[in-house]
C-alpha cells in the first residue's frame, strides 16, 4: 500500500541525495561493491560519496569509514552492498540513526519461495518502525542522471535527459534504456524497483511528478500486488505528464485465474490493459516500442487532432505506417486543391503522380529543394501532425538541413520523421536531428508508434477534459 | 453467497434495473393461470442457490407453448427441485426478446478494486471473450470507449443480420446504472448480467447473477468513500 507522506518525503531526498554512503563498498571488481562507486565517481556527482567498509581506510582516494553510525552527520541515501542477512541488520542500524532511505541490492526475499517472504516481512516492519524508504529488495538500485546521482551497481551509460524509467526488473529496465540510448534519447532517472517491498510505483510516480526533469514516464511492470493504487497514481501522472507503460505476463497462463464468471473472463492481463487506458498511460507492446513512445512524448507537443500529412518519395514505408495509424484511429484527409495545384507546379508536368494524402513524390523528391517546397506547401495546410519519410543514399545530399529549417520555422507543427538507413550509418544523423528537435526513428513501423503515441495522449487530455 | 435468481431478479429491479418480468410459481395450477395470464410462450426455471449453471441440470425449459404445457413442466421441476435441492423455487418469465445480446458484468476485484465488465453476451460469451473492462467510478466516455473496444461492436452498431442497428446510448445508459446499483450496494461482490438483450426501444436482463458477502468488504477495504458511491464520473467536455 502507498507509504506515509513523510516517507514519500524522505524517498524525494534519497532521490536528491548529497551524501551518499556505499556500505560494502569495494575494489574488489567481482564485487558488487565497486559499481556504484565507480559509477559515482565518473559521473559529475557534486555530492559527497561516502564508502563504509572496516576493511579500508580509503578506496579510489575517498576516505572510507568503518561502520556507518561513524558518518556524520547521516547521509540521505546507504546503499547497502551486502548479502540479505547483513542488509537487514544495516538496514535497521540505518534506521536508528535516522536514514531517510536504503537501497538493498541483496536478493533472497520473497522472490524465492522457501521461506523468503518472511524476510520481506521483516523488512516492511522495521521500514514502517523507522519511516524509513526502502528502494528495493532485489534491485540494481536507482540514479538520477541530472544530478550525476548514478548510484545504480551496474553499467549504464546514459545521459541526462527528459525520460524516467521505472522498472520492475533491472535487466529490462536497462534493456529500455539501451532503446533510448539508441534513439538519443536521455535519462532523467532509472529507478529499479525489486520486490517493491515498503516503495511501490505509486510512491515513486508521486514523488517523480514533482521533478521537473522528470518530463515522460516509462513503466516496466510485471505485476503489483495493488493494482488499484497504482491505477491512481498512473492517472494523476497522467494528467500531469505523458506516461508509456509495457506490461510482462500478458499470457492468461501466467495470470492468476479467479474461480469466479468475472474473474475468469477477468484475466490480468486484460484488465491491466484497459486499466492502463483508462489511467491514461500508453501501453507499448514491446521494450523497444517502450523507448520509441517515450521519446516522443518527451520530445513533441501533444496534437490537438488527429488529422496528419504524410510526404514521401517511396510509397511502401507510408504505407506500412498507415495500417497502424489508421487502426489508432489517424485519418489522412485529402490536401485542398489550391495545395494540389501548387504541387503539381513543383514537381512539373513530366511527373505521373497522384497528388493526394499520403504525398507520395516519387523521383523528384529526392532533390531536397523539392522536398522542402512541397513540404512548406502541406505545413501551411491544417493538419494536427505530419509523418516525413527520406530514404538515405550517400550519393545524394538529403533534405535534413530543410526538414530542420522548416521545423524551426514552424515551431507548432508536429513533425516525426522517419529516416530509412541502418543504425550504423544514421547515427550521426540522429544525433544531429535530435539535438534539432527533429523526432527521427529508423523505420516506418516506430514513426507510427510514436504518432499513435501522441495521439492516445491526445485522446486522454480531452476525455479528461483538459483540452 | 449467490442469489437465488428470483431473489436477484427482485433486488436488482427495486434498485431499477430493467429486469425481465418474472413470477414465482407455486403449483402447477398456478403455473397455468399465471401463463394464461401472461400469454405463451414462456419459460419456467429451477432458481437454486446450489446450482448457478441450471441449464445444465435441466432445470430451465423453454418455448412452453400452451398452458397444458406449462403444467407439464412445472412437475418435471418439481420433481427435479426434489432430487437437487428442496429450498429451490420455479419461476416462469416470458421468453426473452429478441435483440443484441451483451453482458454486463461488475466485480470487486481482490487487486483492482470495483471493475465493471462489458461483452458479447449471450452464449457467445466465453466461447469469443469479446470482453473489454474499466475501472469503477469510470465516465460515460469510458462507457462509450468499451462499446467501441468490442470487436464486435461496429458490426453490431449497424444492426448485425436481422438484428436491427444498436441504439449506444441504451447501453451506456444501462452500464451507467449497473455501476451506480453495484457501488451503492457495498454487499455485491459480483454481478453478473447476461444475457442483456439491447433492442431499439430498451435493454432488457434476461438472466442476472448475484454474489453478495454479508460484510461490507467493499467500504472496509477504503475503495470508495461515500461521496464516490455513484458509479460514474460526471463528463467532462
Amino acid at each position: 500500500m502507498p507509504v506515509s507522506p513523510r516517507m514519500r518525503e524522505k524517498l524525494k531526498r534519497a532521490l536528491n541525495a548529497r551524501r551518499v554512503a556505499l556500505v560494502g563498498a569495494s575494489r574488489e571488481q567481482l564485487s558488487v561493491g565497486i559499481g556504484p562507486l565507480y559509477n559515482l565517481l565518473s559521473r559529475s556527482f557534486q555530492g559527497e560519496v561516502l564508502p563504509v567498509n572496516p576493511n579500508y581506510n580509503e578506496i579510489f582516494g575517498l576516505k572510507c569509514y568503518p561502520t556507518l553510525e561513524s558518518i556524520n552527520p547521516p547521509p540521505d541515501l546507504a546503499v547497502l552492498l551486502l548479502n540479505r542477512d547483513r542488509a537487514l541488520e544495516m538496514a535497521e542500524r540505518a534506521g536508528k540513526i535516522g536514514i531517510p532511505a536504503v537501497t538493498i541490492v541483496a536478493g533472497g526475499f520473497r522472490e524465492i519461495r522457501s521461506g523468503g517472504k518472511a524476510f520481506d516481512e521483516r523488512l516492511l516492519e522495521l521500514a514502517t518502525h523507522y519511516e524509513m524508504g526502502v528502494i528495493g529488495p532485489n534491485t540494481l538500485g536507482f540514479s538520477s542522471f541530472h544530478k550525476g546521482l548514478h548510484s545504480i551497481f551496474w553499467h549504464l551509460d546514459a545521459l541526462p535527459g527528459p525520460v524516467a524509467v521505472l522498472s520492475q526488473s533491472g535487466g529490462v529496465g536497462l534493456t529500455i534504456c539501451q532503446g533510448l540510448i539508441d534513439l538519443h534519447c536521455g535519462i532523467s532517472h532509472f529507478i529499479g524497483l525489486g520486490n517493491c517491498t515498503v516503495l511501490d510505483f505509486a510512491d515513486y510516480l508521486e514523488v517523480l511528478a514533482d521533478d521537473p526533469n522528470a518530463g515522460t514516464f516509462l513503466l516496466f511492470i510485471e505485476g503489483v500486488e495493488h493494482g488499484r493504487s497504482l491505477y491512481e497514481a498512473l492517472k494523476k501522472t497522467a494528467l500531469r505528464k505523458p506516461v508509456v507503460a509495457y506490461k510482462a505476463g500478458k499470457n492468461e497462463g501466467v495470470s492468476r485465474a479467479t474461480a469466479t464468471h468475472t474473474g475468469n473472463l477477468a484475466g490480468e492481463y486484460r484488465l491491466y490493459r484497459s486499466m492502463f487506458k483508462q489511467a491514461g498511460a500508453f501501453e507499448a507492446q514491446s521494450v523497444f516500442d517502450a523507448a520509441v513512445a517515450a521519446k516522443a512524448l518527451s520530445m513533441l507537443k501533444t496534437p490537438r487532432g488527429h488529422r496528419i500529412c504524410a510526404l514521401t518519395f517511396t510509397a511502401g514505408p507510408c504505407i506500412v505506417a498507415m495500417d497502424k495509424l489508421l487502426d489508432a484511429g489517424w485519418e489522412f484527409p485529402d490536401l485542398s486543391p489550391e495545395a494540389k495545384l501548387k504541387i503539381g507546379s513543383i514537381l512539373g508536368e513530366k511527373t505521373a503522380v497522384d497528388i493526394q494524402n499520403p504525398v507520395d513524390l516519387t523521383g523528384p523528391g529526392f532533390i531536397p529543394q523539392i522536398y522542402k517546397s512541397v513540404l512548406e506547401t502541406v505545413l501551411q495546410e491544417d493538419f494536427d501532425a505530419y509523418f516525413l519519410v527520406w530514404s538515405f543514399n550517400p550519393l545524394l545530399r538529403d533534405a535534413t538541413i530543410e526538414i530542420e529549417y522548416l521545423a524551426k520555422k514552424h515551431p507548432e507543427k508536429i513533425l516525426v520523421f522517419v529516416f530509412i538507413a541502418h543504425q550504423i550509418e544514421a547515427a550521426p544523423y540522429l544525433a544531429a536531428l535530435h539535438s534539432k528537435g527533429i523526432c527521427t526513428y529508423l523505420n516506418p513501423e516506430d514513426g507510427a508508434t510514436a504518432l499513435n503515441a501522441l495521439l492516445f495522449r491526445h485522446n486522454f487530455l480531452k476525455r479528461e477534459g483538459l483540452r | 453467497m449467490i442469489l437465488p435468481e428470483h431473489e436477484a431478479n427482485r433486488m436488482l429491479a427495486d434498485a431499477g434495473m430493467p429486469m425481465i418480468a418474472m413470477r414465482e410459481v407455486k403449483s402447477a395450477e398456478d403455473a397455468r393461470m399465471r401463463a394464461g395470464d401472461l400469454g405463451c410462450p414462456v419459460a419456467l426455471k429451477l432458481s437454486s442457490v446450489l446450482y448457478s449453471h441450471k441449464t445444465e441440470v435441466g432445470g430451465v425449459l423453454l418455448n412452453l407453448a400452451s398452458e397444458e404445457d406449462v403444467g407439464k413442466a412445472f412437475e418435471k421441476l418439481e420433481k427435479l427441485r426434489d432430487s437437487l435441492d428442496s429450498r429451490a423455487s420455479i419461476i416462469m418469465e416470458p421468453m426473452a426478446p429478441t435483440g443484441t445480446e451483451f453482458f454486463i458484468g461488475f466485480q470487486l476485484h481482490p487487486q483492482f478494486g470495483p471493475v465493471m465488465g462489458l461483452g458479447l453476451g449471450g452464449v457467445w460469451l466465453e466461447l469469443i471473450q469479446d470482453v473489454t473492462f474499466r475501472l469503477l467510478p469510470a465516465r460515460m466516455a469510458d462507457f462509450r470507449e468499451m462499446c467501441a473496444e468490442l470487436k464486435s461492436w461496429s458490426k453490431l452498431q449497424r444492426g448485425y443480420r436481422n438484428l436491427p442497428p444498436l441504439d449506444e446510448g441504451i447501453l451506456t445508459n444501462l452500464m451507467e446504472k449497473t455501476a451506480e446499483v453495484a457501488l451503492s450496494h457495498p454487499e455485491i461482490v459480483e454481478l453478473d448480467l447476461n444475457p442483456v438483450v439491447v433492442r431499439s426501444d430498451g435493454a432488457i436482463i434476461v438472466d442476472a447473477r448475484v454474489l453478495i458477502d454479508s460484510s461490507p468488504l467493499f467500504f472496509e477495504a477504503g475503495l470508495c468513500s461515500d461521496d464516490g458511491a455513484a458509479g460514474t464520473l460526471p463528463d467532462r467536455s
